[in-house]
């Protein structure tokens, strides 16, 4: 009941090569039918979203008062929206505000927090305690809320609501980097480094941030769902990318007012968010086996 | 026990102080005038000069803050609204009870529904049950919260006509709110409950539970449940501020005259007083629940009853 | 307090196991951890498994106490035979009066081992009452008692495992699965995770109860000193097979496979003058993709043609000392 192989000489220890680890990597991740899925998905409507003034059926603004309100047809797959316009093309063309958006968001979240955090982690003392106070003060305010109050303050628009919605995240991001700071600077192979006379920039950028970036991936993939979701909310209310343009958001604030006459209006921009979000979380899962498959078995 | 509750309280105060500092200075920064904001457009200059003069606008920072600051936590007085001139503080009271109504639920319903939930799942791995819940978690995280909302209004208030779609008539009218605003923390609840008791279940002492002849049962319940929901009431706290700020977006969905829907009509109207009381009173209510699921948390790890439990015990080599 | 059903047959034998194979799957892979391993313990005395880490000892140890995770692992084949009755073929409800009763385990590492949010005297007294028709205060005034022969103070039964250091709590584990008198205890390198002071006075406690209590012991470890000193019977483990088997003395004077010869060579002698140790070249083998033939083959210095193709059988060598090797004692 033994598995035959033949083997000639004895096994050379493996050290672990990094090639090895980043195959290692890749193979679980392949592995994972629903996170292949959800990526293929995703990449689908990021080409849909580049595409789509070369590909929608209709302009996204192009108003038509004649043929309002039209449920969904052959001629709009959609149906319209009550100035008449192509449901169907508004949401593709949403998609690359909602994408955009919290691709930027959550990049430069990611940025200024993980200077925040391995700052914090890494100098420790009463400047990481003041700056932990200062976080505490920030996620003391519900997510939203405190997206809503500064993007109140800057107003609507594309690069405010980006700005907003960052602001938003740094403290998660922070803390991330920070916990892995804490773990990591521990490790006797920074105090080895330390002991040849590293300095401690050269500590961070070349010994600790390499080995904190798989939790990043992973709260990146997630908070970009989220940030996605908060948008929406922000449209929804008001704030955010508001009509004419196209975001889904905005459109479900629209079509609130026909929920008894034209419920459909208010299916189909939830719908292109929940696929977002799902396919962004399921890939986020994925990720998240496939860098510490320990938690998964 | 007391000394911890203690120091939890304490350590709120400098929090909320420093969200009332925050919130100030961003409505500070904002360009706008307060007083075009309430005088009107077509005052004159000079109506608009002696409005500033009143209401202290034109000092430095510092002091504006400073005045502020006294105001809300000395005089608990949020000033008065630019739209209406009536007292913020007055009508946040009046729609506190609303917001609290909903957002306890949901999050009675989130917690009670998600933790079991999840657990449950963890302990029958892989079976139907668990595949299943786990999907529909998954849709819970993924679909927006007004979204939902709104879907609710169609199929409960429109097609079947059962439940009122707006306001607060009767207490029937804070069901759909409620079941609405719960099921995003409910399935983070549940995912998170499911991840934490999956990895207490493979713990060595989980083993030795078994070793010693205990009946599986015994063993999820008696050894693994209670090391599980430490970590299940820690990452409860972010699902709760899901929670709290999804209830803005819900209580305007379903016009539900509470701190929400206050906060969201001043932000068009540029009605600074109300939206830092808003602010501020939501941060305090969110930080009052952290401090509950931080009491929770005390109570259940023996390691921090015994630390402030008393003196007498002390570790021994 | 009954021992158990009165034992008709031949009643020397403590616990015999036999062609045990055990497997977990991860993955899609199949580990073959345990192939074919049988052994036998009498009354009374000491049974070693001798092996580097991942030779499938504490596999063979779980196995025996049916605690392998599930669904994971799996036993495929053999039959472990305690008092007269085949423990693989007990149904669940019967198997749990056996653990923590007849059979009970200590594990390596005391800092995971104990429930961190219940009192140790709660844990221990649990083991009691689930095997016990007493009281709960009547558990607890025992659980006391048995601290108190581990050598911890009754009065601390109220304080949680974080209060007590690494070795302290490995005593309260002893305590846990001696509480209930067992006839077998399985010792999963007990003392491993110490230093050596509190290694030799945990070691002396142990073998001080099992010679009141009269439990054998099947103590796993990979240290030779233990071994040495504390043990009847030894048996080498490699790749989740026993290479070599016997009277303790008879291993040590005459070690016959080649691998225990390596593992004996390598302990630095204090009597003899200064000499290189010698080492067995190479690594263990990866369990889920076993060698041809004799496992131990890519590392042997006698490995010929028939040992790469041909698994050997084990031989006696001489009176109670098995070997499974082609070229045994040469």
């Amino acid at each position: 009941m033994r598995a035959v192989k033949e083997k000639k000489i004895a096994q050379k220890p493996n050290y672990g090569k990094k090639e090895n680890r980043a195959k290692t990597i890749i193979t679980r991740l392949f592995n994972n039918k629903l996170a292949i899925a959800a990526a293929v998905v995703l990449i689908l409507v990021i080409l849909i979203a580049a595409f789509a003034p070369y590909i929608t059926p209709y302009k996204y603004d192009a108003m038509d008062l004649s043929s309002k309100n039209q449920s969904p047809s052959f001629q709009h797959w959609f149906g319209t929206d009550d100035l008449g316009r192509d449901i169907l093309s508004r949401i593709m063309y949403g998609g690359r505000y909602s994408l955009t958006i919290a691709i930027i968001a959550v990049l430069c979240a990611v940025f200024v927090g993980m200077v925040i955090g391995s700052v914090a982690g890494f100098f420790g003392g009463k400047f990481d305690n003041i700056l932990m106070r200062i976080l505490d003060v920030f996620q003391a305010i519900p997510d939203l809320i405190l997206t809503i109050a500064i993007s109140a303050a800057l107003g609507s628009g594309f690069d405010k609501t980006v700005m907003a919605l960052a602001i938003s995240r740094i403290p998660n991001f922070a803390r991330i980097l920070r916990a892995n700071v804490l773990k990591v600077r521990t490790q006797e192979y920074i105090e080895a480094a330390e002991a040849i006379g590293c300095s401690k920039v050269r500590r961070i950028v070349k010994y600790v941030l390499p080995n904190s970036w798989t939790p990043l991936i992973v709260a990146g993939t997630m908070q970009i769902a989220s940030v996605i979701l908060s948008l929406a909310a922000l449209s929804f209310l008001g704030l955010g990318i508001q009509q004419p343009l196209p975001e889904w958001g905005s459109m479900l604030s629209a079509a609130r007012g026909y929920i008894r006459d034209y419920p459909y209006q208010l299916i189909f921009p939830g719908c292109a968010i929940a696929v977002c979000v799902l396919c962004l979380n399921l890939l986020g899962d994925g990720l998240r086996d496939a860098l510490d498959p320990r938690l998964k078995d | 026990m007391g000394r911890y509750v203690i120091k939890r309280l304490l350590w709120m105060i400098p929090v909320v102080l420093g969200v009332a500092l925050l919130i100030f200075s961003i409505m500070f920064i904002v360009p706008g005038d307060p007083a075009t904001i309430i005088a009107g457009d077509f005052s004159t200059e000079a109506e608009l000069d002696e409005i500033r003069d009143e209401m202290g606008l034109k000092d430095p920072y510092i002091v504006q803050l400073g005045r502020y600051l006294y105001n809300v936590f000395i005089k608990l007085d949020f000033g008065n609204s630019y739209a209406t001139g009536k007292s913020v503080t007055a009508e946040l009271l009046t729609r506190l009870p609303r917001t609290l109504i909903v957002g306890f639920s949901a999050m009675i319903l989130a917690l009670g529904i998600g933790i079991p939930l999840g657990v449950i799942a963890a302990v029958h791995r892989n079976g139907w049950g668990d595949r299943i819940s786990m999907i529909i978690a998954l849709l819970g995280i993924s679909l927006p919260q007004f979204w939902i909302a709104l879907m609710m209004v169609i199929l409960f208030s429109v097609k079947l006509q059962w439940l009122p779609a707006q306001g607060i008539e009767s207490m029937i009218s804070y069901l759909m709110p409620s079941v609405a605003l719960c099921f995003g923390g409910l399935a983070g609840q549940a995912r998170q409950s499911r991840s934490s008791m999956l990895e207490v279940i493979r713990a060595d002492y989980v083993v030795t539970a078994r070793a010693k002849g205990l009946t599986e049962r015994e063993v999820i319940v008696k050894h693994a449940l209670p090391n599980a929901l430490m970590p299940i009431i820690t990452l409860a706290g972010s699902q709760m501020a899901h929670i709290f700020g999804g209830a803005v977006a819900i209580e305007t969905v379903f016009s539900i005259p509470g701190i929400g829907s206050y906060l969201v009509a001043a932000i068009s109207k540029r009605d600074y007083p109300v939206i830092e009381g808003s602010v501020i009173l939501l941060a305090i209510v969110f930080s009052l629940v952290m401090l509950l699921v931080d009491l929770m948390y005390g109570f259940i790890d023996p390691r921090i009853k015994a630390q402030f439990a008393g003196k007498r015990k002390r570790k021994a080599k | 307090m009954r021992k158990g059903k009165v034992q008709l047959v031949e009643n020397k034998k403590c616990i015999e196991v036999k062609d045990l194979v055990t497997e977990y799957t991860s993955g899609g892979l199949i580990i073959h951890a345990v192939n074919g391993v049988s052994f036998s313990l009498e009354k009374g005395r000491n049974l070693a498994l001798v092996g580097e880490t991942g030779a499938g000892k504490t596999t063979i140890a779980k196995s025996i106490l049916r605690i392998l995770p599930d669904p994971q692992g799996k036993i495929t084949n053999g039959s472990i035979i305690f008092e007269g009755r085949d423990l693989l073929q007990l149904p669940d409800n019967e198997m749990r009066k056996v653990r923590g009763k007849r059979i009970s385990m200590v594990f390596q590492d005391p800092m995971t081992a104990l429930n961190p949010v219940k009192t140790v005297g709660v844990q221990i007294a649990e083991v009691i009452k689930k095997h016990e028709l007493i009281s709960k205060k009547e558990s607890m005034e025992q659980a006391k008692a048995m601290l108190e022969t581990v050598g911890i103070p009754g009065n601390r039964h109220s304080e949680y495992p974080h209060q007590f250091s690494g070795g302290m709590k490995q005593r309260v584990v002893i305590a846990m699965a001696l509480a209930n008198k067992p006839d077998l205890l399985l010792a999963d390198e007990p003392t491993s995770a110490m230093d050596v002071t509190i290694q030799a006075q945990v070691l002396e406690m142990m073998s001080d109860l099992m010679k009141t209590l009269g439990t054998s012991i099947i103590l796993i470890t990979h240290d030779l000193g233990i071994v040495a000193k504390e043990c009847d019977k030894v048996a080498v483990v490699y790749a989740g097979e026993i290479v070599e088997y016997g009277d303790k003395v008879s291993i040590f004077k005459n070690p016959s496979h080649p691998y225990t010869i390596g593992l004996l060579g390598a302990i630095p002698d204090l009597y003899s003058d200064a000499r290189r140790l010698t080492n067995i070249e190479g690594l263990p083998p990866d369990p889920s993709d076993l060698p041809q033939g004799c496992s131990f083959n890519p590392r042997c210095p006698r490995a010929t043609d028939v040992c790469r193709e041909k698994t050997p059988e084990l031989k006696e060598v001489a009176s109670g000392h098995e070997c499974r090797c082609f070229h045994c004692g040469k």
